[in-house]
C-alpha cells in the first residue's frame, strides 16, 4: 500500500511553494497553485486528498478557499498554513471544517506529519462510508473527532499537538514499536518519525511487541 | 487692613448719620421760621386792622355822620380774629400779654366809639367827639407800638433761626465733603487691594494658561498665598505638571507603538523568506551524504535564530486579543515541566510543583509565559540544581505562579533591564523571552515580576487577575 496522496499546495510565494513541493514530493503527488482561484481551477480538473493552503494571499485568502473546498469537495481535507498571530482564526476555520493548521515558519517534519494525518483521516472517512474497503486501516488511529462540535480550546488542543501525539502513539502501537514500518505506513521518512517522536516525548520501545498490525 | 477698613466704614456711617440729623434739623427750623413768618404777617395785618378801626372813627368824626359804623364793626371783628390767631401761633406765647393789651385797646376803642363818639355825633357835639378821639388816638398808637414790638421780636427770632440753619447747613456741607473724600479714598484703597489680591493672580494664571495653550508645558504660576487663589495656583501647577507627564507618556507610547508596528511589519515580511531558508537547510541536511554539512548546520542554526527573533517580535507586537478560557494552572505547569524535560532540561535538575489554582487566560499564550519562566529557571539552576514552582489563588479570584531557582540569580545592574526587549546575558538567547512573558501577562491584566533574588537564585512571579469570561480585545 502506498501511503502517498494527491496534495495541492497553495501559496503566493514561489519559493515557499517550491519548498513545500520538495518536502512532500518524495512521498506524494504534489501540484502547486499561486492563489485561491488557481487552486479551484485545479480542483475542478482533478481530485485531491489534501489542500495545503497559506492563509494570507492576495485575492482569495486561505479561509475563503477552505470554505469553498469543504462545500464543493467535502472529501478533500484542508490544512491551513498560518503565522502565529492568526492561530485563533485558523482554529475557528477548523471548527468550520478545515482539518488542521501548520504554524509558519514550519519544521519540514511537521508538514509531513500533518499531511500524513490528514490523509489518514480522509481514508478513515472513506472507510467508514464503505466498510468493505480500508476497514483494516481503521485501527491505526483513534476515532476522528468531529471538530465542528469542539470548543475553541478543545479544537486548539486537538490542533496543537494532541492530535499528532495520539496519531504517533497509535501508529507505534499498530506496528509494535517498529519505527521503520510505522514511518512507511504514514508516508514519513524514518528519521523524520524519530525526530517527531523525540519532540513529543514518545519512546518507541514502550510499544515494542504491543500491536501486530502489518502489511 | 480689615480693622482700618472697619474704622473707615464706622466713620462714614457716623458722618452720614450726622448729615441726616442736620438735614432733619434744618427742615424743622425752616418750618419754625415759616410759622414765625406767618405770625409776623398776622401781626402786621393786626396793626393794619387797628389802623382801620382808628380810620373809621376818624372818618365818622370828619364826615360827621354814622355811615362808617358798619365798617368799623368789621375792622373790630377782624382785630379780634387776628389777635386770637396770633395768640395760637407757636413761638408767640410770650407775646400774649402784648396781644391781650392790643385786644383790650381795641375793645376800649370800640366802647369809646359806641358810647361817646357816635352819641356825640348824633347830638352834634363835635367837641365831645374830638375829646374821645384823642383817647382813641392814644390807644391806636399804643397798639401800633405793641404790634411793632411783636414784629421786631418775631424778626429777631427768625434771624436767630436763620443763623442756626445757616450754621447747620455749613456743618452738613463740611460733613458731606468729608464723607465724599473718605468714600473715594476708601474706594481707591479697596480697589487697589482687590487688584493686588485678585486681578494680579488671575492675570498670572491667565498668562500661564496662555503659555500652556501655546505648548509651553513648563509654564508655572507663583501665588504664595494660603487662600482659594493660592490653592488654585497650586492645582494649576499640578495640572501643568501632570499634563507634561501625560504628554511625554503619550509621545513615548506612540513612539513605541510605531516601533511595534514597524517591527511587526518587518517580522511578518521576513517570516516567509527565513522559513524557506530554514526549510531548505533542513531538507538538505536530511539527505544522506549531504555535502558541506557544517555549513548547512550553520545556515540552519542561524536561520532558526532569525526565526526565533521573528516569532518573538510577532508575539510581542501581537496586541491583546485574547481567547480566554478557564485554565487549570497545575495541569498546565506539570505539562510545561514535562515538555521541557523531554526537550532537554539539565541533567539531575529537581523540580517541585506545589498548589493549584484556576485562571481565566488564553491558554497557548499562558503556556508560552510559563514555558519561558520555567525554561529560564531550569537553565539557571543547571545540572543538579533545584527549581520550585508554587501556584496559588490570590484574593479577588486571581492567581499567581512563582518560579524560583537556585542558580546564579540576576545581577544588580541587570534587574531594571531584564524585561527590556533584546536584553540578554545568554550566549544564544534572543533577549525577547521575558519581555514577551511580561507583555502577555499584561495583556491579561496581570504582570510578571522579579520578586526576589536573595543570595543564590532568582524568583519570578506571574500574577493573573480574576478576569472576565468573555474574549477581551
Amino acid at each position: 500500500v502506498t501511503a502517498g496522496g494527491r496534495i495541492l499546495v497553495v501559496d503566493d510565494k514561489a519559493n515557499m511553494r517550491q519548498l513545500l513541493r520538495d518536502i512532500l514530493a518524495a512521498r506524494h503527488q504534489v501540484r502547486l497553485a499561486a492563489d485561491g482561484g488557481e487552486a479551484i481551477a485545479l480542483l475542478e480538473k482533478e481530485p485531491f486528498d489534501v489542500v495545503l493552503t497559506d492563509v494570507r494571499m492576495p485575492g482569495m485568502g486561505g479561509f475563503e478557499l477552505a470554505q469553498i473546498v469543504k462545500k464543493r469537495w467535502p472529501e478533500t481535507e484542508v490544512v491551513l498554513m498560518t503565522a502565529h498571530a492568526s492561530i485563533p482564526a485558523a482554529v475557528e476555520a477548523m471548527r468550520q471544517g478545515a482539518y488542521d493548521y501548520v504554524e509558519k515558519p514550519f519544521d519540514p517534519d511537521d508538514v509531513s506529519l500533518v499531511v500524513a494525518r490528514a490523509l489518514e483521516r480522509g481514508r478513515e472517512r472513506a472507510g467508514a462510508a464503505a466498510p468493505d474497503s480500508g476497514a483494516r486501516d481503521a485501527a491505526v488511529t483513534p476515532p476522528p473527532r468531529d471538530l465542528a462540535e469542539l470548543s475553541y480550546r478543545e479544537a486548539l488542543a486537538e490542533a496543537r499537538d494532541r492530535g499528532s501525539r495520539d496519531y504517533l502513539t497509535a501508529l507505534l502501537k499498530a506496528f509494535g514499536g517498529n519505527v521503520s514500518r510505522a514511518a512507511a505506513k504514514a508516508g514519513l521518512e524514518r528519521e523524520s518519525l524519530h525526530r517527531l517522536l523525540r519532540r513529543h516525548g514518545i519512546r518507541a520501545e514502550h510499544y515494542r511487541g504491543e500491536g501486530s498490525a502489518g502489511d | 487692613l480689615g480693622a482700618a477698613l472697619g474704622t473707615v466704614l464706622v466713620v462714614l456711617g457716623l458722618v452720614s448719620a450726622a448729615c441726616l440729623w442736620a438735614l432733619v434739623d434744618i427742615h424743622d427750623r425752616l418750618h419754625q421760621v415759616k410759622e414765625e413768618e406767618e405770625g409776623a404777617r398776622r401781626i402786621v395785618w393786626l396793626t393794619s386792622a387797628i389802623r382801620d378801626q382808628y380810620a373809621h372813627i376818624a372818618h365818622t368824626i370828619i364826615i360827621d355822620n354814622d355811615s362808617h359804623a358798619e365798617l368799623f364793626r368789621r375792622a373790630s371783628s377782624r382785630v379780634l380774629e387776628l389777635a386770637q390767631q396770633t395768640k395760637g401761633t407757636a413761638g408767640l406765647e410770650a407775646a400774649s400779654a402784648q396781644v391781650d393789651r392790643i385786644l383790650a385797646s381795641s375793645r376800649e376803642m370800640e366802647r369809646l366809639f359806641d358810647e361817646q363818639i357816635r352819641p356825640a355825633i348824633r347830638r352834634g357835639d363835635r367837641a365831645a367827639a374830638i375829646a374821645a378821639h384823642d383817647r382813641v388816638l392814644s390807644l391806636a398808637f399804643q397798639s401800633q407800638g405793641d404790634a411793632d414790638a411783636l414784629v421786631a421780636k418775631a424778626e429777631a427770632s427768625m434771624e436767630n433761626l436763620n443763623n442756626h440753619v445757616r450754621a447747620t447747613q455749613h456743618g452738613a456741607i463740611r460733613l458731606t465733603i468729608i464723607a465724599h473724600v473718605l468714600g473715594v479714598a476708601t474706594a481707591i484703597v479697596v480697589g487697589l487691594y482687590l487688584f493686588r489680591s485678585i486681578a494680579r493672580p488671575i492675570a498670572a494664571l491667565e498668562s500661564a494658561a496662555k503659555r500652556i495653550g501655546e505648548g509651553d508645558l513648563d509654564a508655572r504660576v507663583t501665588i504664595e498665598r494660603d487662600d482659594e487663589l493660592g490653592r488654585l495656583g497650586q492645582r494649576f501647577n499640578e495640572m501643568a505638571r501632570a499634563t507634561k507627564d501625560h504628554q511625554a507618556e503619550a509621545v513615548r507610547t506612540e513612539r513605541l507603538a510605531g516601533l511595534g508596528r514597524m517591527a511587526a511589519a518587518i517580522a511578518h515580511e521576513l517570516n516567509n523568506p527565513v522559513g524557506v531558508i530554514m526549510g531548505y537547510a533542513n531538507l538538505l541536511l536530511r539527505r544522506d551524504g549531504a555535502p558541506e554539512r557544517e555549513m548547512l548546520v550553520a545556515i540552519e542554526e542561524e536561520a532558526e535564530r532569525c526565526q526565533q527573533v521573528i516569532a518573538g517580535l510577532l508575539e510581542l507586537t501581537r496586541g491583546s486579543v485574547l481567547q480566554v478560557t478557564p485554565v487549570a494552572l497545575r495541569a498546565l505547569v506539570d505539562d510545561v515541566v514535562a515538555r521541557l524535560r523531554v526537550a532537554g532540561a539539565p541533567a539531575g535538575v529537581e523540580v517541585t510543583v506545589e498548589g493549584e489554582a484556576q485562571a481565566l487566560a488564553d491558554e497557548p499564550r499562558l503556556r508560552h509565559v510559563l514555558t519561558n519562566l520555567v525554561g529560564n529557571a531550569l537553565e539557571a539552576a543547571g545540572a543538579q540544581g533545584r527549581v520550585s514552582i508554587a501556584i496559588s489563588a490570590t484574593e479577588g479570584g486571581g492567581a499567581s505562579v512563582t518560579v524560583g531557582d537556585n542558580g546564579a540569580g540576576v545581577r544588580e545592574e541587570d534587574r531594571t533591564h531584564i524585561f527590556e526587549p533584546f536584553f540578554t546575558r545568554k550566549a544564544n538567547g534572543t533577549g525577547l523571552g521575558l519581555s514577551i512573558a511580561r507583555a502577555i501577562a499584561r495583556a491579561h491584566g496581570g504582570d510578571v515580576d522579579l520578586v526576589a533574588t536573595a543570595g543564590a537564585g532568582a524568583t519570578f512571579r506571574l500574577t493573573l487577575p480574576a478576569g472576565k469570561a468573555e474574549t477581551r480585545s
